[in-house]
């Protein structure tokens, strides 16, 4: 691996760790909502991000990777599989801080409060998952968009409109947003995915989250792995960032892009999660801590996961089904009940 | 139990009904993960001739405390200093008036939060219990005999998130709690911050101690450095006793009560005004009220916005601290 770094040479609490591929434009942008004079309440030296960016022909300039901050080391290496899974286990040992983060698509663009409250949640416990609601820019998920071009269009007049590099004006990002498809009920409805992530590193390394069989195109549905492995221990409690959230940006990427494929492509995703789950894959069923401010371009999406959230409380009470599945069963496996 | 790290102080007088609900909704018991969170309960109670009876005081949990005391004011502030003295835990929790009912979160959820900033104001939202404001609802035939019937309906010792069902906005916080709240019957901060203020000033001297809630509230939150959160999930339940606010005469004590306060505050008292850090799970009975303190809390940001002002301005540091 290549390392034109700059290094700071002091070791952070927090790394945050970024994968990015073919996505110079969207992989910049994530990079700035991570530097500290966009991040609200944090200083340089709280955090380091490490950039892994697997070589393609769409690359971050070399004049930007000599412009970044000196708590972002950036690396690039090339990459024999179309999964970031190699990349993840390259880039965690290179984080020096017990707390990580993980962004696994480059292309996730975060707001202003998301490190200065993943830092407060990490005193919440002592061994906590936080997880940041998942949007798409666009008021329609990326992959039902049929004109890519129009799309990409849109998204950077929209960023370029927002000033969205101007301190709070990141959270201008929700008002050209849906929640992405992975939690399409909003936040108060059970995680499917988190987009970013935090846990203690060693709690990353034990549930073996850069798994190897995760060799699908993007790495498939390893996100989806991890946040559920993560989730299912009863002494880590969920804290979910409400009033923050990533933003997919369009890029042509596995997931989002030609939608005449997508519906196969994710399938054959939820098939190799299912086979490793023993066909017993399921969004987190847990009760979220909600932790944070709400500031006013959340407050729509704030109201409309309320709405789903009650509808479900509602179906699950009529059922006479526990409301958190996974919190019942992991309090039963405490007492020693096996279901 | 190891050293106390919360004590939490319950002001009451003359509501023996009350309290006894009151303090079950401090025990342990009922508290979530109450017997982890290291914790004390100081019960002052000053004299009437409704005091707590004697079963009441010998089944109190082993962290309860309970003193009775003689006083001659009609105001509690003697009696919160002396609660504050009595307190051992470097972080405290103040309950002025005895009436209000807990949600069983609190405790966990003020503990959570002390171990993210220990230098904080934690405030917990308002509610009356009955269908409106207690002073409104006192017109319509609600007393205690009503009172006792709703809480019966609902199995609240076991689900204590049921309250929200039976419960009104109190007009302590009418636009819900994402918007700036006017006082909070249950908030807790560093022992230390509550002696920087000085305690309850003791010229409070009006029934119930007036406004005394509102000016610690604000004193408090506008200590330099103090961070400041809000358990949104959680409430605090006023159950009706004819006490000082809750009834007749209310208009002319109100005004009483405003008076003096806005003496204490040179410029005039304003409640505070800063973006609260929401903590907290949010059961299904708390989803309505989740909902409707959005809609209030974007209603504010699109009225600031008109008028130009600040949505924050305690936060903006704009306001100088006016207190005389």
């Amino acid at each position: 691996m290549d390392t034109p770094v700059p290094d700071s040479g002091s070791s952070p609490q927090l790394s945050i760790l970024v994968i990015g591929y073919q996505m110079a434009e969207q992989l910049a942008n994530t990079i700035k909502s991570l530097s500290h004079d966009y991040q609200i309440g944090v200083h340089a030296t709280d955090y380091e991000v490490v950039v892994i960016e697997n070589r393609s022909e769409d690359m971050l300039s070399q004049k930007l990777v000599e412009s970044l901050p000196t708590n972002i080391r950036y690396y690039q290496r090339d990459n024999d599989s179309s999964s970031p899974v190699a990349a993840l286990a390259e880039g965690l040992e290179l984080c020096r801080g017990h707390q990580l983060g993980v962004i696994i698509d480059g292309a996730q663009l975060v707001t202003p409060g998301v490190i200065r409250f993943a830092k407060m949640a990490f005193k919440y416990a002592d061994d906590p998952l936080i997880a940041v609601p998942g949007y798409h820019l666009g008021h329609k998920m990326q992959h039902e968009v049929e004109d890519a071009g129009e799309l990409l269009t849109a998204q950077r007049e929209f960023l370029e409109s927002i000033n969205w590099t101007e301190s709070d004006n990141g959270y201008r990002l929700f008002n050209w947003a849906c929640f992405s498809p992975a939690n399409r009920n909003g936040f108060l409805h059970p995680l499917m995915e988190s987009n970013v992530f935090f846990c203690l590193k060693q709690s990353f390394i034990d549930i073996d989250g850069a798994n190897a069989r995760f060799q699908l195109p993007g790495g498939g549905a390893i996100n989806l792995h991890i946040l559920r492995k993560l989730g299912m221990s009863a002494t880590r409690p969920l804290i979910l960032l409400a009033g923050e959230g990533t933003f997919h940006q369009y890029h042509g990427g596995v997931t989002t892009a030609n939608p005449a494929e997508y519906e196969a492509r994710v399938n054959t995703f939820n098939e190799q999660l299912q086979e490793i789950w023993d066909m017993n894959f399921k969004a987190l069923r847990r009760e979220p801590v909600i932790l944070g401010q709400f500031p006013e371009p959340v407050h729509a999406h704030l109201q409309a996961s309320c709405t789903t959230a009650q509808r479900r409380f509602q179906r699950l009470r009529e059922g006479n089904t526990p409301l958190w599945e996974d919190d019942f069963n992991l309090s039963l496996a405490a007492k020693g009940v096996v279901k | 139990m190891s050293t106390i790290e919360i004590s939490i102080i319950v002001v009451c007088h003359d509501m023996s009904r009350q309290m006894r609900n009151t303090l079950f909704t401090l025990s342990p018991e009922y508290q979530r993960a109450g017997n982890e969170i290291p914790y004390e309960v100081i019960i002052v109670e000053n004299a009437s001739d409704n005091n707590l009876p004697a079963d009441l005081i010998e089944s109190l949990p082993a962290n309860f405390k309970y003193f009775r005391r003689e006083e001659t004011s009609v105001s509690p502030v003697a009696a919160i200093n002396f609660g504050l003295e009595q307190a051992t835990g470097p972080w405290l929790g103040l309950m002025v008036d005895g009436a209000h009912m807990l949600s069983p979160g609190v405790l966990h959820f003020a503990s959570k939060t002390r171990c993210m900033s220990e230098y904080s104001l934690v405030t917990v939202p308002v509610y009356h219990l009955g269908p409106q404001e207690q002073h409104e609802s006192a017109a319509d035939g609600y007393d205690e005999g009503r009172e006792s019937e709703l809480l019966d309906s609902i199995d609240w010792r076991h689900n204590g998130y049921a309250l929200f069902d039976i419960a009104s906005w109190c007009g302590a916080n009418p636009r819900g709690f994402l918007a700036p709240i006017i006082e909070s019957n249950c908030f807790f901060a560093p022992a230390s911050a509550f002696n920087d203020i000085g305690g309850a000033d003791s010229r409070f001297q009006l029934p119930g101690g007036g406004a005394i809630n509102l000016h610690m509230l604000r004193k408090l939150g506008t200590l330099p450095g103090l961070e400041y959160f809000c358990l949104g999930g959680e409430g605090t339940f006023h159950q009706y006793h004819g006490g000082v606010t809750s009834n007749v005469s209310r208009s002319q004590l109100q005004a009483k009560f405003d008076a003096q306060l806005q003496e204490f505050w040179r410029g005039g008292y304003r409640h505070l005004e800063r973006n609260p850090v929401i903590v907290g799970s949010f059961a299904p009975e708390t989803i309505d009220r989740l909902r409707y303190s959005s809609q209030c809390m974007e209603r504010r940001f699109a009225n600031c916005r008109k008028q130009g002002w600040q949505v924050w301005p305690d936060d903006a540091g704009l306001t100088q601290d006016n207190q005389s």
